[in-house]
């Protein structure tokens, strides 16, 4: 924009609140910022940042809460690297992480691809789409628990009526897993295509106008002008979709509790069941730790590669 | 009498190298100053340290002889227009104009009858209910004046205030401002980078370059009497012809002793096929004439010259054919500037005949 | 492709996503006004002739729904209210005024949009129940008293006002204050509402903080009010539970309908950075 290079090239002007008349004055419009932050700041440090350091501290003591708190240095981690269960978790929440990001992110870009065009109906489907988004997750958890039903849900007689073998939605080890990925895809697709679909539109028309005039045919025009240009807003949706799917809690707590046989529970659950069930807190703090570390390298890794790479805009 | 005097005002952002240093500036009250120079000359700094938007780093200003120091823009008796105007977006026109009286806590009655006064003057009567976002550039321009009449300043500041205008508009807005300004008699001071909004409305023009005053004048003055080689260059549509001394040689004019450049405005040269006969009164230089814009009431020539590129702006019908020409001028209308580009005052030097 | 064959594709895939967005909801909303013997026929019924209004009384009648109404009402409020507080100054002071930190604590701040409720509850919960906290309004509604997200997107908002309207405003003798109401808020207000409904939203669906904040029903919301649905008498009751699953969607499905532009703008805001 000409604007923002014109405010670059010009030095800026000192900000007013610096002008004064007097020396007390002065004082009171220096600590003014601070005053205006403070509020945000002391919530951020108390509700989010402090939490962050008291959850690290305590993954090095043992606590039931009862029982005084004792320091036993790494051994929550020592245990948890040697419990068979917690990789199965670990792994449980890479399975619906990659599945879910797979699916939602390209079926998402399928759909923004099917309603790029701004017509009425695309409007309408693109809301449809978006719906589930909005609604609570407590409510898309019941809704398809219930379509899920082994005997009575609507799933399950579809399959009926087309002949097809019925399916132990939740109820399957092998199964229940991707039943809650469908659910998750279900509810975040409609976003990622809004994103998606808003980055698409804020591509310049000239360069399809461009592209049709070098005669290139519309499979390279995605894949060399629409999908670069997009292609900040894809790898932020990731990041959004990663964060999302890490903390997964909702489906898992309300559809399956984490069974059959924790072929379901995800990592922020068995935070929740060491915790709140059997008080192992210093042990579910160090598992907080493991999802506090991968949440980091995710998000490092993002603006590493943001900064390399992806600068069309 | 002067209204605002700036003192030996310097201005530097930062730890940079300052943009404004030693600066002493009078304006005359009653007077239209026009600060004139390129862009990042500090005009629109000087502008908006007058303002109180921006705080000298060194030196003073007065307004009406009263320092200005630890005086907040709002309590310094002046208006001001943007040149984007810097209307605000949420509020009517009417709430533009009245904002700022209500500040200045003046009563309701009273800022009605202004407000009807104003817009009557500016001719927004009808567009006093609209939001900004639904008036024409024109109208924008308008409002960004009647909420600086308003206010009954004793101070008009005007940064840019045309150039976000087509042409046509500039010049109308152009002859409506002369005539708010007879009509108010405040003081204005404009800036502006157009020689011609500077010739046209100021009444008193202070050119700048780097942050320093190349010339004070009347603008008639400044045309006629340019006191350097930058004021000559800079005034005038083609600029002056600038050749060096060299130009004259084999010529019998006077020219000062000192003189290292001869100028020359383009309007003030003749062109011509045939070289006329050489006498002491004219100036003939050869060359050729590379291009040649015929405007209708006037033509524009090019006319390359072993002493460099000149222009000749011709008001004869006829024109000349491209090939070898003769720019001619007469010795009263040549200027010449000394090797610090000073101009040479021709009554006051000694002269020598050569 | 030929385009007859082009445009039924289209048709039947525009009909597709119709019912694999809308059938769920509309099995909800069938759900709720069915009997119990009505719900576990089969072949299930796709429309029914009477609807049974009581499912939605006796929801309501299995939980201790209006309490749970009313605190959902006080922490949505109270969260809205508290974020109006914190982050419209915050916004503020990190686009406009210049101050000694300002880039670290902006960092900061962005740094925690990265940091899920779900990392820090039991920490959060802890120093809760130290202070003796638990079970009580302050639990739910202070951690969310503010957000990173509504202050980047406002200081973007606000960095986008031009200098020379403050300049203006500073020449009409406004004071700071009054740049703040009468210029800034005025202009930004399209995003404080758009900031707002998303708060509104997420803030009245949440189940999670609630259910790790709150060890009794004095203060929980309506979400995990309807969670408890589920193990009324044993058996999941479908059609009871869908009916308090109405109840719960239904204030969000209506806005959805009722500000849909401003919805979509929202949460289209989320996404660019």
């Amino acid at each position: 924009m000409k604007k923002g290079v014109v405010a670059l090239a010009c030095p800026r002007p000192r900000p007013f609140w610096s002008r004064t008349r007097e020396k007390t004055k002065t004082a009171g419009r220096r600590m003014l910022p601070y005053l205006l932050i403070a509020p945000a700041m002391v919530v951020l440090f108390v509700f989010l940042l402090y939490p962050i350091g008291y959850m690290v501290f305590l993954s090095f003591f043992e606590w039931n809460m009862i029982k005084p708190m004792e320091f036993v240095g790494l051994q929550n981690f020592i245990t948890m690297f040697k419990d068979p269960a917690f990789f199965q978790t670990l792994l449980n929440t890479l399975q619906y992480t990659f599945f879910t990001l797979l699916f939602g992110m390209g079926l998402a870009i399928l759909a923004a691809l099917f309603l790029k065009k701004n017509t009425r109906l695309n409007r309408f489907l693109q809301s449809t789409i978006f719906m589930p988004y909005v609604m609570p997750l407590v409510s898309v958890a019941f809704i398809w628990m219930w379509l899920m039903d082994t005997d009575y849900g609507l799933l399950n007689f579809l399959l009926q009526t087309l002949h097809l073998p019925t399916v132990d939605w939740l109820g399957s080890t092998s199964v229940a897993m991707y039943s809650l990925i469908l659910v998750s895809v279900w509810k975040c697709v409609g976003y990622n295509t809004l994103i998606i679909l808003s980055a698409m539109q804020a591509v310049p028309n000239y360069l399809y106008e461009a592209a049709s005039l070098d005669r290139a045919p519309a499979r390279r025009t995605f894949f060399k002008i629409t999908l670069p240009m997009i292609s900040p807003s894809l790898f932020f949706l990731t990041l959004m979709n990663l964060i999302a799917c890490f903390k997964v809690f909702e489906t898992v707590n309300l559809m399956t509790a984490g069974g059959p046989v924790n072929a379901t529970t995800t990592l922020v659950y068995s935070i929740y069941r060491d915790g709140f069930q059997f008080y192992k807190l210093g042990y579910a703090s160090a598992e907080g730790v493991v999802l506090m570390v991968i949440i980091g390298i995710c998000t490092l890794l993002y603006f590493g590669v943001l900064s390399k790479r992806v600068h069309y805009r | 009498m002067e209204k605002i005097v700036l003192k030996d005002v310097a201005k530097a952002y930062g730890k940079n190298k300052p943009v404004i240093e030693h600066l002493d500036l009078t304006i005359q009250k009653g007077s239209f100053t026009v600060l004139l120079g390129p862009s990042g000359c500090g005009k629109s700094t000087i502008l908006r340290m007058i303002a109180g938007l921006e705080k000298e780093t060194a030196g003073e200003i007065q307004i009406d002889g009263k320092s200005m120091k630890g005086v907040d823009p709002g309590d310094r008796q002046i208006a001001m227009v943007f040149q984007n105007y810097a209307l605000y977006p949420t509020m009517t026109v009417r709430g533009n104009i009245e904002f700022g009286l209500k500040n200045m806590k003046i009563e309701k009655s009273e800022r009605q009858k202004r407000i009807a006064e104003v817009a009557k003057m500016v001719n927004l009567e009808e567009y006093l209910d609209r939001m900004p976002s639904q008036l024409s550039g024109g109208q924008r321009q308008r409002v960004a004046l009647a909420r600086a009449i308003v206010k009954k300043p004793s101070v008009f500041l005007m940064d840019e205030p045309l150039s976000n205008l087509d042409s046509k508009l500039r010049a109308q807005i152009r002859t409506d401002l002369i005539e708010l300004y007879r009509k108010l008699g405040s003081t204005f001071v404009y800036v502006t980078h157009d020689q011609v909004e500077a010739m046209s409305m100021g009444t008193d023009i202070v050119l700048l370059e780097n942050g320093q005053i190349r010339q004070h004048d009347a603008p008639i003055d400044l045309y006629n009497l340019p006191a350097n080689l930058f004021s000559a260059r800079f005034i005038g549509s083609p600029p002056m012809n600038i050749l060096p001394i060299q130009a004259t040689n084999g010529s019998n004019l006077t020219r000062p002793m000192a003189a290292a450049h001869v100028g020359m405005r383009p309007e003030a040269c003749m062109i011509s096929v045939k070289r006329p006969a050489a006498n002491g009164r004219m100036l003939h230089i050869d060359g050729e004439l590379v291009t040649r814009e015929a405007l209708g009431d006037q033509t524009l020539y090019k006319v390359q010259t072993p002493y460099g590129q000149m222009q000749v702006k011709s008001f004869s019908s006829q024109l000349i054919p491209y090939g070898p020409v003769t720019v001619s001028a007469e010795a009263a209308n040549l200027y010449f500037f000394d090797e610090g580009e000073q101009r040479i005052d021709m009554q006051a030097r000694s002269v020598s005949a050569l | 492709m030929p385009k007859p064959i082009r445009s039924t594709a289209r048709w039947i895939v525009s009909i597709a996503i119709l019912l694999v967005f809308f059938v769920p909801v509309y099995w909800m909303f069938l759900t709720a006004i069915k009997t119990l013997g009505q719900c576990y026929q089969t072949p299930p019924s796709f429309w029914v002739s009477s609807p049974v209004w009581e499912n939605f009384v006796n929801a309501i009648n299995a939980i201790p729904f209006w309490s749970m109404l009313k605190n959902s009402i006080i922490v949505t409020l109270g969260v809205l209210l508290c974020q109006c507080i914190t982050v419209i100054p915050a916004a503020y002071a990190f686009a406009r005024l210049r101050f000694k930190g300002q880039n670290v604590l902006f960092g900061i701040t962005l740094a925690t949009m990265m940091i899920p409720a779900q990392l820090i509850f039991l920490p959060v919960f802890l120093m809760f129940s130290n202070m003796g906290l638990i079970n009580s309004y302050a639990s739910l509604i202070l951690p969310h008293a503010t957000s990173a997200f509504a202050i980047f997107m406002l200081r973007q908002t606000f960095k986008q006002v031009p200098e020379e309207l403050i300049e203006a405003a500073r020449l009409d003798k406004a004071s700071q204050w009054k740049i703040i109401t009468r210029v800034m808020l005025p202009i930004a207000r399209p995003t404080l509402v758009t900031l707002a409904l998303l708060t509104l939203i997420t803030t009245w669906s949440d189940y999670f903080w609630p259910f790790v904040m709150t060890t009794n029903n004095d203060v929980r919301t309506l979400p995990v009010g309807i969670s408890m649905l589920r193990i009324v008498d044993g058996g999941v009751q479908y059609p009871l539970l869908m009916a308090g699953n109405m109840i719960l969607v239904l204030p969000v499905l209506i806005a959805f309908f009722v500000a849909h532009k401003h919805i979509i703008k929202a949460f289209t805001y989320m996404g660019d950075k």
